[in-house]
């Protein structure tokens, strides 16, 4: 509206701009249009001889005499006007209907001075308007005339009379007679040759409706009005507004009605027209919304409210006015619109949409093989909200798995009724081969104009399945197979409370913490710690026992040699050497823990060990033990020296096995 | 030797038969036991709020169940406060870590609250190891520690008594691996211990809280918080707790914002 508006007010810019141009116009056309009758040049045919020559000169000497006495007037054409003045005025018709034009020609000649044209904004508009003046020097009389033309629109019908026109000029004032001009509002069909412009009523009269209220001046008003106020639940009712004006508009806000409990379609159609109302001509802009009542019960339909802004300047009254804007604000009446519930009685799958509706479907292939999917496209078209159409309903179709259909919603707001379709497309797989049908689809609605239910249906289809059929199918016809569907989730919850108890269990306390736990840790580990301590303790014991039985070896060895060395006689050679042999061999035995005659002079060295101290010792103890043996069984007698020798290496032998520790091993054997 | 081992026997079951004792966690356990039945039966009448008030009865006797824990998170759902139905889901997924009721219930609950912390990213071995971490709660944890380290000490004893070169080696490749596992176990059992001594984790349970750079309400606000969001308590000063956000956020709230799992 605000567009249309501005561009009736661009449009009105451009008249007026198009003005001084058009009066430039008329000036060149003043200027071309003037006509100056000059003497025609007489052209003498003669000799180019004296004479011949003299006339000729004397014709131009008239020419250029003419020609400056003609610029001269026109240099100052009221010096020399000449003439009674006079004025006329007509018009081109007395008869025109509401839209049409009439031409009023107003002509003033002998002055210079302009007729005064009378106040004609109540009955017509001044579309636009034209002078032209002439001239006319006739044996040196000089005519002046001016003709003016507006061309007028007439405002209402009826007679209309355009008053006398003035003109004064030198102190006396002249006039034209009154024009009767009858206007007439309807346009004949058959009227050849017209453009017949758009015209509806200025106020619809809808049967059982009031006339609708309106606000504002009778220049400027608004309507606000349904086509129905008693509707049912669901059905459409059309709101329309519309704004009056015979003034030019810079600008207007539309601001709609609240509609509380209605669904609100806008239409996008947008009215502007002329209209007569009330014997005035009115340009109507005009604004459809298309309402659905949510609710049953008398509903109320709020204010619609337009902001304007008037150019004044364009507007009947202010022609001659200054250009000002005239902020106004019109409100129009809220409306009441009784909504009545549907009927009882509604068919299965009914799902509240009301109005007129169609069905169709039909498939992208009647022909396909076992696993290819065909698309089945079930469409409903019609009039009403098609928005409330959410579904149709689709039978069980046996041999073919259906997914979820895509939906496609189109709404056709281009004018009231509102149209529209929904197409559902079904994606459905072929489970057997075969000559399988798609049942019929049905839809169900409500007509209000029938104020009954209807069930539209479609046509079963034909679909031809090829392909083998699957080895279930083909053991045990006639059994037909389940059409299977991934389990999906409709939607999440939490799981149900744990059950009742019967027994009592608490799990507070932390088992860390408890002192068996403790136990079990400490237990193995001190029996480990014992065993293990046993063992050690053991092993010192045994060490231990070896080095007391060496201790005591070497005691009883001492002994034996010094009972020996008191035997150290030549006489007592045999027993000195039998203490000896004992001494030495009772010590190796008990040493080295073997039995005494496992011991002998070569036995020895593999008793001790590697060590250097050891094997001198073994050294010294083989030969001591072997020269003992000799002499206590042989009959050579032993001088004292040797007996000494003897004594001493056994002594020796003795003193270097008692420096020698021990080994682990040797304490175990 | 062998009377030896019988007293150690002996004094070991006489043990044993005092740790088992009743802890003094619960000081009622029939009437805990009957609250919670209670408490079952109003949550199968719908009556939330009332089921509600029995389980945190029986809940305040001292009695610890993951049964309970996850009716009173329930209750708490149902009732529209996601932050404290969280907070009881987390304490008996601590107690019943494998329990897949209760993941799904704690997921859902989740999924309703403003607060999105994205998780820190973890490299797969750490995945792995939280993975285990999580699977046994703290008592199985102590329990596999235990089982394992008595496992070590056989074979120990026996490595001792037995002589035989051949058993000897065999045990000890025993013990080897048995020190390994329970390495492992004693890792996991210790930081289980950790956490439960040290109440790390808390839940927001108050609809919106304000994150303070120090613990006072003069502070400037560095975070906002809603219900249920998961916090980790690094330090605590009067009244306020200094939290963490898996996402690295840090500040103080009102202790009264949060409650620990």
């Amino acid at each position: 509206m605000r567009s249309r508006t501005g561009a009736s007010c661009r449009m009105t810019a451009k008249q007026m701009s198009n003005g001084p141009d058009r009066r430039a116009d008329h000036c060149k056309v003043v200027a071309r249009g003037t006509h100056i009758d000059v003497p025609r040049p007489v052209v003498c045919r003669a000799d180019a001889s004296g004479p011949v020559w003299q006339m000729a000169c004397s014709c131009y000497i008239h020419l250029a005499v003419a020609l400056l006495a003609a610029l001269i007037l026109l240099a100052t054409p009221t010096a020399s006007l000449a003439g009674q003045p006079e004025i006329q005025a007509s018009v081109d018709k007395h008869t025109l209907y509401i839209d049409d034009t009439v031409t009023l020609t107003i002509s003033v000649s002998g002055t210079d001075a302009e007729p005064r044209l009378p106040d004609l904004s109540d009955d017509f508009s001044i579309v636009s308007q034209v002078s032209s003046k002439s001239v006319t020097i006739i044996n040196m009389q000089i005519e002046t005339s001016t003709t003016y033309r507006y061309v007028l629109q007439p405002e209402r019908t009826g007679k209309l009379v355009i008053p006398p026109i003035t003109l004064k000029t030198g102190g006396n004032t002249y006039q034209t007679r009154p024009i009767t001009i009858e206007v007439l509002g309807t346009v004949p069909r058959s009227a050849p040759g017209r453009a017949r412009p758009k015209r509806v009523p200025a106020v619809p009269q809808q049967p059982g409706l009031s006339q609708p209220e309106y606000s504002g001046d009778k220049n400027l008003f608004c309507t606000m009005s349904v086509d129905k106020d008693n509707v049912f639940l669901g059905e459409q009712l059309t709101l329309t507004f519309r704004l009056f004006t015979r003034y030019e508009l810079a600008s207007a806000d539309y601001t709609p009605a609240e509609c509380t409990n209605f669904w609100k379609e806008e239409i996008e159609q947008k009215n502007s027209y002329i209209t007569v109302f009330n014997q005035r001509r009115y340009r109507v802009q005009e604004i459809k919304t298309a309402l659905f009542p949510t609710k049953t019960g008398v509903l109320t339909i709020g204010r619609a409210s337009v902001r304007c802004s008037v150019d004044r300047f364009f507007s009947p009254g202010f022609f001659f006015g200054h250009g000002l804007e005239r902020p106004v604000t019109l409100r129009t009446q809220p409306l009441k619109v009784r909504v009545k519930p549907l009927p009882q009685g509604a068919p299965p799958g009914f799902a509240g949409t009301v109005g007129q509706f169609s069905i169709d479907a039909k498939v992208d292939r009647d022909r396909t093989r076992l696993g290819k999917p065909i698309t089945l496209t079930v469409k409903v078209w019609g009039t009403g909200n098609v928005k409330t159409i959410s579904a149709v309903m689709m039978p069980q179709v046996s041999g073919f798995e259906v997914y979820e259909p895509n939906v496609k919603e189109y709404v056709d707001r281009s004018k009231s009724p509102i149209r529209g379709s929904k197409t559902f497309e079904y994606v459905m797989v072929p489970k057997r081969a075969g000559r399988l049908q798609i049942p019929p689809v049905t839809f169900s609605y409500f007509d209000p104009v029938a104020a009954r239910y209807r069930t539209v249906t479609t046509k079963p289809i034909e679909i031809e399945v090829t392909g083998q059929p699957t080895k279930a199918t083909a053991q045990q016809p006639g059994i037909a197979l389940p059409d299977k569907k991934g389990v999906a989730p409709i939607a999440a919850d939490i799981r149900y409370i744990k059950p009742r108890m019967t027994s009592f269990s608490d799990w507070s306390q932390d088992i860390y913490n408890r002192s068996w736990v403790l136990i079990l840790l400490l237990a193995p580990a001190a029996l480990a710690l014992a065993l293990w301590a046993r063992r050690i303790v053991v092993e010192r014991l045994l060490v231990r026992t070896g080095l007391a039985q060496m201790r005591s070896a070497r005691k009883r060895a001492r002994q034996g040699l010094a009972k020996a060395k008191a035997r150290m006689q030549p006489q007592s050679s045999r027993e000195f050497y039998s203490l000896v042999a004992r001494s030495l061999v009772d010590y190796l035995a008990e040493r080295y823990n073997v039995p005494s005659p496992s011991v002998s002079a070569s036995t020895v060295e593999s008793l001790v060990g590697d060590c250097s101290d050891g094997k001198r010792a073994a050294r010294l103890a083989s030969e001591c033990l072997a020269t003992c043996d000799f002499y206590r069984f042989s009959a050579q007698e032993s001088t004292l020296e040797e007996m000494k020798t003897v004594w001493s290496k056994a002594a020796e032998a003795i003193l270097l096995l008692d420096k020698l520790r021990p080994s682990k091993k040797e304490a175990q054997a | 030797m062998r009377r030896a081992l019988a007293v150690l026997t002996l004094f070991c079951l006489s043990c044993l038969a005092t740790a088992y004792t009743r802890p003094p966690g619960t000081t009622d356990p029939a009437k805990a036991l009957a609250l919670y039945n209670q408490g079952c039966d109003l949550y199968e009448n719908k009556q939330f709020d009332r089921a509600k008030e029995k389980f945190l009865e029986a809940a305040s006797l001292g009695w610890q169940h993951p049964h309970l824990f996850y009716n009173l998170g329930n209750c708490y759902f149902r009732l529209k406060d996601f932050g404290r139905a969280i907070l009881f889901y987390e304490k008996a997924l601590t107690l019943a870590p494998r329990d897949a009721a209760i993941a799904y219930n704690l997921g859902l609950a989740r999924e309703m609250i403003v607060d999105k912390v994205q998780p820190k990213k973890r490299n797969i071995i750490a995945e792995l190891f939280l993975g285990i971490y999580s699977l046994l709660n703290i008592n199985e944890w102590t329990v596999a520690s235990l089982g394992i380290y008595l496992l070590l000490m056989l074979t120990v004893i026996l490595g001792l008594l037995v002589k035989a070169r051949a058993y000897t080696r065999v045990l000890k490749r025993i013990a080897v691996i048995a020190l390994v596992v329970l390495v492992f176990c004693a890792v996991n059992a210790g930081a289980k211990i950790y956490a439960s001594r040290c109440h790390a984790f808390a839940i927001v349970v108050l609809e919106e809280a304000k994150a303070r750079s120090g613990p006072g309400a003069d502070f400037a606000e560095v975070f906002v918080v809603h219900s249920g969001t998961k916090v980790r308590i690094m330090g605590e000063h009067q009244d306020w707790a200094q939290v963490s956000l898996e996402g690295g956020l840090s500040g103080w709230l009102p202790k009264s914002a949060v409650e620990r799992v």
